[in-house]
């Protein structure tokens, strides 16, 4: 299969092990200490460098990387490895998830764009997926088949319409739709480079890439923090921690939070502030969003907190001992006894 | 106690006369066992070598129940929490009360002490005595039925919609009023807890809703036909949970846990028949009648009557009777 792929590919899904290995093969001393004097192609180290910058900072800023189609595919190739060299050097998980979110939100670009193109395309949309996911796809008109035990490993946990009792299952596959492989196939990009990086060594950064570094990190989301007293229900310390550590949690869950946290009483401005560490942050959806669950948008009226049993079946509820018998996070608490 | 005793006898001459027979699971040495004796103590974290060395066990011990876990471990007998967890197998548990309507107009209630009886729904004390009461399935043909069919249901989800081969699949009899089914598939043997449930919401249909799923159907895909099977979703996602065994005898009616070859023609009230045909005189309080072995017994009420030691065993672990002499030794 190893011809199947050529360097346009590698450049548009740069992530995949043998992308890796084509660049390295190609440039052997590409290291740390010679970025400053990298050539490819005959291209000087500045355009490699300015290359890398704008598909970090545009990445990081807007949340998806930019697709680099005027750029010489070796090159936007190699720019995706030192960034990756840069965003290790940075150490920080949520730059981490953000940078990963946006290199996997474009290739999936490329694999929508590939699938919706021409026949072959959905064959190499096929092999790409496969390459990243270890996983054996069935093609159909409009979808694929998909393995039942993979299905439910990447699924998007937390959603009515992902649960495995409102699919398709038939003879060990559960057949997904073009959008919602390209989903998946970006969870499983993202997860792929998060791990590539946390597995590489802290390089020793020098020269110009250090001054690229310090760019990137006064571009990465800077949530003001927000003082909150009070115990949270599980559920809510729970998806609030995860934000924290710049996991892409549910749809279900954002709402989850952001209608809890309005019916306590905060105002819509600091929850938008809570979700700006999330990979894939939009300021704008989200302050629409929280200002039509808070009722100042919109219908008017406010939105409910979701029920626990409803919670439950979205496998959001971390119901531990504190919870007694309540039926709705907002009754947390509120029984306790006082001691 | 000493009516106990005289089952005790029963069973061992049962794991006597069979532990040739009785099957050791899958990489024994890596599974956790765990016992009831018959002063009613439970025993856990135990682990054999082999199949010869749990056969020993059976015989020597007697258990009143015995059961291994679904999950292999590193180090079987260590700690829960430093088990060192590897797999588990996917099983699933049907009972009868789950699925049969017809199971609530046979059961009834019995005074533990004076022995009056009467239909469901239980009094609280007993009107008679004012002792307690307890209450007892009893299953007739139809319901049992009625529980096969679910539990062809279960297959038909298994091998159509899952895909499994039946080779990966075992079914046993439970040994009291249900069934056991066993996946070995190692996909599906590596699944946690949350993966299982999305398995168990599957089969028991929580969470379905039709207009999501029909948008979810392929474009000329036909339609699958969903059937509702409401097996107990704790022993699916309890992935260190301790299991019957297989071929063991279970505790509250001396029949075995046996495995099924044939689903449409397994009659479990002749296949896990295993108890002596050696007739025992028993005091009946009360029996409804029962058909074992194609053999009609009962109805029975404040009678000395003189029985197969299967069926007296039956009737006694239900709390129906007791035998009239001790047996015991
Ligand atoms: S019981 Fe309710 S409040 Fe507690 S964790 Fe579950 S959903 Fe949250
Ligand atoms: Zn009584």
């Amino acid at each position: 299969m190893e011809s199947f792929l050529g360097v346009e590919d590698y450049a548009k899904y740069p992530f995949l092990p043998e992308s890796i290995s084509y660049a390295l093969r190609r440039n052997p001393n590409l290291s740390v200490d010679k970025i400053d004097s990298i050539e490819i192609m005959g291209f000087e180290p500045k355009v490699v460098l300015d290359v890398t910058r704008k598909r970090l900072i545009t990445g990081i800023k807007s949340g998806v990387s930019p697709k680099l189609d005027d750029v010489h595919h070796e090159i936007s190739l190699v720019s995706f490895i030192i960034s990756m060299i840069a965003v290790r050097f940075i150490d920080d998980q949520v730059v981490y998830s953000r940078f990963a979110i946006a290199e996997a939100r474009r290739s999936e670009g490329y694999l929508l764009e590939e699938i919706e193109k021409n026949p072959r395309g959905k064959d190499v949309a096929k092999v790409i997926f496969e390459k990243v996911s270890n996983v054996k796809l069935n093609q159909l008109d409009q979808g694929f088949l998909i393995p039942l035990s993979d299905f439910i490993k990447f699924s998007v946990k937390g959603e009515t319409s992902w649960k495995l009792v409102n699919r398709w299952v038939y003879m060990g596959n559960v057949y997904v739709k073009h959008n919602e492989l390209a989903h998946m196939f970006r969870e499983i990009s993202m997860k792929s480079i998060i791990e590539r990086i946390n597995k590489m060594p802290k390089p020793a950064v020098k020269g110009s890439l250090l001054e690229l570094i310090k760019e990137i990190e006064e571009a990465k989301p800077r949530p003001r923090t927000i003082a909150y007293t009070g115990k949270m229900p599980p559920c809510i310390e729970f998806q609030m921690n995860q934000l924290k550590q710049g996991v892409n949690i549910p749809h279900s869950a954002r709402f989850l939070l952001a209608t809890y946290l309005i019916n306590i009483g905060w105002n819509p401005e600091d929850i938008v502030e809570l979700f700006r560490t999330a990979p894939d942050f939009n300021e704008k959806i989200t302050k629409y969003q929280v200002m039509q669950i808070s009722g100042a948008k919109g219908s008017g009226t406010k939105y409910m907190v979701p029920s626990c049993e409803k919670l439950l079946t979205l496998n959001l509820c971390k119901r531990d001992e504190t919870c007694d018998n309540i039926k709705n996070p907002l009754q947390y608490g509120r029984f306790k006894k006082r001691t | 106690m000493e009516q106990l005793q005289t089952v005790k006898k029963f069973f061992r001459w049962y794991y006597f006369n069979n532990s040739e027979k009785i099957k050791a699971p899958e990489s024994t040495e890596s599974r956790e066992f765990g016992y009831r004796d018959f002063n009613g103590n439970m025993v856990r974290h135990l682990s054999f070598k082999s199949e010869g060395e749990y056969r020993a066990f059976l015989v020597k011990t007697v258990p009143k129940s015995v059961y291994y876990s679904v999950a292999f471990y590193i180090d079987p007998t260590a700690p829960m929490e430093s088990k060192g967890w590897i797999k588990a197998d996917l099983v699933f548990d049907i009972d009868i009360k789950d699925v049969s309507e017809k199971i609530k107009e046979n059961s009834f209630w019995i005074c533990k002490k004076c022995h009056s009886f009467g239909r469901l729904p239980a009094p609280k004390v007993c009107p008679n005595c004012g002792s307690e009461v307890e209450e007892v399935e009893w299953v007739c043909d139809e319901c049992l039925n009625e529980v096969k069919g679910a539990a062809l249901d279960l297959l038909n989800i298994l091998t159509e919609d899952f895909g499994l081969s039946k080779k990966e699949i075992s079914i046993y009899f439970s040994g009291n009023n249900g069934y056991h089914f066993y996946v070995y598939n190692e996909e599906m043997r590596k699944m946690g807890q949350q993966e299982r449930m999305e398995i168990v919401d599957y089969i028991t249909m929580k969470g379905f809703d039709s207009s999501v799923y029909s948008k979810n159907i392929p474009e000329n895909g036909f339609m699958i036909n969903r059937k509702r099977v409401p097996v107990d979703p704790n022993v699916t996602v309890d992935i260190k949970r301790v299991f019957r065994a297989p071929d063991s005898l279970h505790d509250e009616s001396g029949l075995a846990k046996k495995e099924v070859d044939s689903l449409e023609s397994f009659d479990p009230l002749d296949k896990a028949v295993v108890l002596p045909e050696e007739p025992v005189e028993v005091l009946m309080y009360y029996m409804p009648s029962i058909r074992f072995k194609g053999e009609t017994f009962g109805p029975y009420k404040q009678e000395k009557v003189k029985v197969p030691a299967y069926v007296a065993v039956y009737a006694v672990l239900k709390g129906l009777a007791e035998f009239t002499e001790n047996r015991s030794g």
